[in-house]
């Protein structure tokens, strides 16, 4: 214990207390400048997930945008999403007011014209009654397919508009995930900066050398997602009300998952042995 | 060389596809027919139906004649076999060699009648086209002059922006279905 105690601060041993005191402070000011990093990052990746699933229709609305999260593609892909809905709009409309699919019209014409104008031994004679009601279906279902020809750019516009969108959607994914990697690897770096900070802490208060010495801000994922305002489940919630960090943020030390919680337990009983803070500290 | 004939159990490669009719692929129009079929007018479609109508009339009194005929020894033959069979079971004979005179008598006469009766029906049928014939001819001839602008109320309401007669049917039968 001893010479683990003299192997992890075997590097501090030579230097002067101030000048541990300003290694401590420059560890801290990088964990906030990590951490705000942290948010910033998880806004981004909120704004895309809600993006995707906006276009997707997942999701009832785009998500708003400031101007400091602006984001061409996520500005394209919204517009593109409004476009394609647009003309989704209109091939239903079409669709709705015709009712009848363009190769059933092309179909039934050609019937209706060969039972009206040829005798055949296909098909019975029409009825006075019959080929009045094919005559003037005949003339409606004409239009329809006039409408149908005046209309074709609606199917190739609406079919343009779902490539596109879908393509724009890749990109938008492929981004959400980039973020989702940077994050955690932001994470491990601020994990590591935390360690660092909470080493040099340790390593002045066994030498008695500053009695308020700050801590580094705890920011795990719940907080981070908290300040990013995404919403949390209820399990989330409790965990944070268990392990303090609902209402001072900063000194959040909620961890989700049990096994995790126990690596936690374990690193505190080492502290403790090792005159860190009291477990109760942090929960205040 | 020896070419396979046809017999055997394997079918001849030229016979597939012979008689063969995909309905599918016959049902849709060719491109210029959907062309040809907008470029038609309601005067040539008028015009079409009546040309098609006075042929299928100048038929008629042909087809009425040899119906009538048929119709006639139709029933010359079934009043001649109800005439015999009436006059067997007149005769008081029970002997073996009269009831089987009877019963070919009778067989003969259900077979006249029930021939009698279709050459009947057929008459009626071809009595019932030509009054039809006639009154298509005169309908569509009046239709000739112009008159066919109810025909395509459906029609202009489409072109004006309205809804087909078949959208209109759904929405009206969704309501029905609704309240009900």
């Amino acid at each position: 214990m001893t010479n683990r105690a003299a192997s992890l601060y075997d590097d501090l041993v030579g230097l002067s207390p101030s000048e541990v005191e300003a290694m401590h402070k420059e560890a801290l000011n990088e964990v906030k400048a990590i951490d705000a990093k942290l948010v910033e990052l998880q806004i981004k990746k909120r704004i895309h997930s809600e993006t995707i699933r906006f276009a997707v229709n997942k999701g009832p609305s785009p998500p708003s945008l400031d101007s400091a999260h602006a984001d061409d593609m996520i500005g394209l892909t919204i517009e593109q999403k409004n476009q394609f809905n647009q003309c989704l709009l209109e091939r239903d409309q079409l669709v709705q007011r015709l009712s009848v699919p363009r190769h059933r019209v092309a179909n039934t014409l050609s019937e209706f014209f060969d039972k009206l104008t040829t005798s055949s031994k296909n098909h019975e004679s029409p009825t006075l009654a019959n080929e009045i009601e094919m005559f003037s279906r005949f003339f409606e279902l004409q239009t329809m397919l006039k409408i149908y020809h005046e209309k074709k750019s609606v199917v190739s516009d609406l079919d343009r508009a779902r490539r596109t969108l879908l393509e724009t959607v890749k990109a938008v994914n492929k981004n959400d995930r980039r973020y989702a990697q940077i994050i955690s690897k932001t994470r491990e770096t601020s994990k590591e900066l935390r360690k660092e900070a909470g080493r040099l802490r340790a390593f002045l208060k066994q030498n008695k050398i500053g009695i308020d010495l700050p801590k580094a801000p705890s920011m795990p994922e719940l907080s981070e997602r908290l300040l990013a305002g995404d919403a949390l489940s209820m399990e989330e919630f409790a965990s944070m009300l268990e392990h303090g960090g609902l209402t001072e943020l900063n000194e959040a030390n909620q961890e989700r998952k049990p096994n995790q919680k126990q690596a936690l337990d374990k690193k505190k009983t080492k502290s403790r042995r090792k005159g860190g803070p009291e477990p109760s500290a942090k929960k205040e | 060389m020896f070419v396979r004939g046809e017999s055997g159990s394997s079918p001849s490669r030229r016979m597939v596809g012979q008689g063969v009719v995909s309905f599918t692929l016959n049902e849709h129009p060719k491109p210029m027919q959907s062309e040809g079929l907008l470029a038609i007018t309601p005067e040539a479609m008028v015009k079409a139906i009546l040309e098609r109508r006075q042929a299928t009339a100048s038929k008629l009194p042909d087809a009425l004649h040899a119906r009538t005929e048929e119709n006639n020894r139709a029933y010359m033959l079934a009043k001649e076999a109800r005439d015999a069979l009436k006059a067997l079971k007149a005769e008081e004979d029970g002997t073996e060699a009269h009831k089987e005179a009877l019963k070919k008598a009778q067989s003969i006469y259900d077979e006249h009648e029930s021939f009698r009766r279709r050459t009947s029906s057929r008459l009626q049928t071809l009595k019932n086209s030509i009054k039809d014939s006639e009154e298509a001819i005169e309908f569509w001839t009046k239709m000739s002059d112009g008159e066919w602008g109810h025909l395509l109320e459906d029609s202009n309401r489409l072109a004006s922006g309205g809804e087909s007669s078949y959208a209109k049917s759904k929405r009206e039968n969704s309501i029905e279905e609704e309240i009900q």
